[in-house]
């Protein structure tokens, strides 16, 4: 009897181990084409958006910590933005290089930018509301001290705030630039089939797990009325975004609305980025998981339970592997028999055969925006191979870690590798003064 | 935009690390198509029956598919469908999203003077103090 049963509960594990990535990935295409159907398809270019019912004042919030070698190409891509009315804050959070010299150098230059620097570094989170409180705009489009904005993304942001009143914040379609390396190639793929889709589908199943901390326009009343961003999460962006949708405001996904980002292009940046993640999403997890309890909060506990069971998932796959190595050491029959979960079999080439197809079609979705995203596919076949473990392992050291963290300790920032650069790269050319009168 | 910032480096790249990431990636391409052999096998037996193609289809797929390939769809589409139908459910909204925030409600907010944090959103260059405890304590325009 109690063979059977501990047989039938092996049996679900095995097939929640396999079946659970399969199915969230065909659900992900079909929400993600959904999403295109009714928000994508009729609209015009990315770079010819439909002119506006208004065009209300804006303030690019960039908040840089230690950005010397990139704050310069950034302000440049931001004080080129196509929008009539805007001002662009550079928040010097303390740095230790040159980043205050290069700012106060630029401020003079450029009637629309100025410059906040905090006397002593705060953390992301503190720069971020500092600025809030000192920009002269109610629409606030918060990016990455290294990011690059598209001219026309204040565009396709701001007509979500003028066409509904309940919209607290639009997050943006991070593309990446640094593209030399296996590692960079790679997470071109990634940032499209993955991020770019799940937040697709979440849309058109209702709510965003999170915006993009790299892009996302936010009201700035809203976020006042949620307590702004919390100094003590690593990952500040997940946190406002269930702040906000627990508060009732709706959030959003723009996939016209682009910025240039920088990832890392070595094992260790990569391993440090995913376990940020990962261990902020956990901090989230812990703060938040008490939704269940709210009726009115039901529209995010599909977000939730998918969150539950991905955690679930990676700890059981964990299990797996360990009773599989187990197995291979301990007397026959003492474990029950159990093919490697790594080494290919009929599921897992099914599997991978889904991931390769979810790269092809977000492929096609995101060359809308991001050209020659198709010679990337060569790298993609990394990713059900062997690039989905680090993803893995960051979940399962990050569970314990976001656990053990004591609540109200400030996040500060953390440095990371920028991948491979050229002096020749930094291309984004200066516009001349006399064209950027304040507004 | 686009090309102008896609950063491109490979060619700079050290020639040993090149090759080994074009030949390992190439050598993943040709292992994941080995994988498929049992199929491309059982597909070759299936013909070999001379059965009609929709059956040969049919005892193809479910060879590969883990479960029945009907249950999968039928328990995905009913996902969705349901998803969409979660979203139908009465749920919280804000009730005051017109209300945007005035100088004062800042002002309070932070428990600073409200002409000082005026004097800060017109300063071009201005510097915000913290106390330990993260609060601002004081805005200084210096131009």
């Amino acid at each position: 009897m109690f063979k059977a049963l501990f047989h039938t509960l092996w049996l679900a594990l095995q097939g929640f181990v396999y079946h659970y990535p399969l199915f969230m990935s065909y659900l992900w295409m079909l929400g993600a084409a959904l999403f295109y159907w009714r928000h994508e398809r009729g609209d015009p270019p990315f770079d010819r958006p439909r002119p506006l019912a208004g065009t209300p004042p804006v303030s690019v919030l960039i908040p840089c910590f230690n950005e010397g070698p990139h704050a310069e190409e950034t302000l440049r891509a931001a004080l080129a933005l196509d929008y009539p009315d805007f001002e662009v804050i550079a928040i010097n959070d303390g740095s230790r290089d040159d980043t205050a010299e290069v700012l106060d150098r630029l401020a003079p230059l450029h009637p629309r930018l100025r410059v906040v620097h905090l006397a002593a570094n705060q953390g992301k989170a503190m720069a971020l509301q500092a600025g809030s409180l000192l920009a002269n705009a109610e629409i606030l489009i918060c990016i990455d001290g290294d990011a690059l904005l598209d001219p026309h993304c204040a565009h396709w942001m701001v007509r979500h705030f003028i066409e509904d009143p309940d919209v607290a914040a639009v997050t943006g379609n991070p593309r990446i630039r640094n593209r030399s390396t296996l590692l960079g190639r790679v997470q071109v793929g990634e940032f499209s089939s993955i991020v770019g889709m799940i937040k697709r589908a979440q849309r058109s199943f209702g709510s965003l797990f999170t915006v993009s901390g790299v892009i996302t326009a936010f009201r700035k009343s809203a976020v006042h009325q949620v307590g702004y961003w919390s100094a003590d999460v690593l990952t500040e962006d997940i946190d406002i975004t269930w702040k906000l949708q627990r508060s009732g405001w709706d959030v959003r996904f723009e996939p016209r609305a682009l910025v240039w980002i920088l990832m890392p292009e070595t094992l260790k940046g990569l391993w440090k980025q995913r376990l940020r993640w990962a261990t902020g999403g956990a901090q989230v997890l812990r703060r938040n998981i008490d939704v269940f309890l709210r009726p009115s909060q039901n529209h995010l506990w599909p977000l939730m339970i998918e969150l539950c069971l991905s955690l679930l998932w990676s700890y059981t796959l964990l299990a797996m592997v360990v009773l599989w190595l187990l197995g291979l050491v301990l007397p026959h029959g003492l474990l029950p028999a159990i093919g490697s979960p790594l080494i290919p079999e009929w599921s897992s080439v099914l599997l991978g055969a889904t991931c390769l197809l979810q790269f092809g079609f977000s492929k096609w979705l995101d060359s809308h925006y991001d050209h020659g995203l198709g010679r990337n596919y060569y790298w993609m076949v990394w990713y059900p191979a062997v690039f989905w473990l680090i993803n893995i392992a960051a979940t399962v050291v990050a569970f314990p870690k976001a656990l053990a963290r004591r609540s109200g300790k400030r996040a500060r920032w953390v440095s990371p590798d920028r991948g491979v650069h050229v002096a020749a790269a930094t291309t984004v050319p200066p516009r001349p003064v006399e064209t950027e009168a304040a507004s | 935009m686009n090309a102008r910032v896609i950063i491109n480096a490979r060619r700079q790249l050290d020639w040993k690390r090149r090759v080994f990431s074009d030949v390992v990636t190439a050598g993943l391409w040709i292992g994941w198509i080995f994988l498929w052999l049992p199929v491309y096998r059982r597909l070759h037996q299936v013909i070999g029956l001379h059965l009609n193609f929709d059956l040969a289809a049919h005892e193809v797929l479910e060879a590969v598919a883990p479960i029945s390939y009907l249950h999968s769809i039928v328990a995905l589409i009913g996902t969705c469908v349901l998803l969409l139908l979660w979203t139908l459910l009465p749920r919280r909204t804000v009730t005051h999203a017109h209300a945007t925030e005035t100088l004062a409600d800042y002002a309070s907010a932070f428990a600073l003077d409200a002409e000082l944090i005026a004097r800060g959103r017109r300063g071009r260059i201005v510097t915000v103090h913290h106390d330990a405890e993260g609060r601002i304590r004081a805005i200084e325009p210096r131009a």
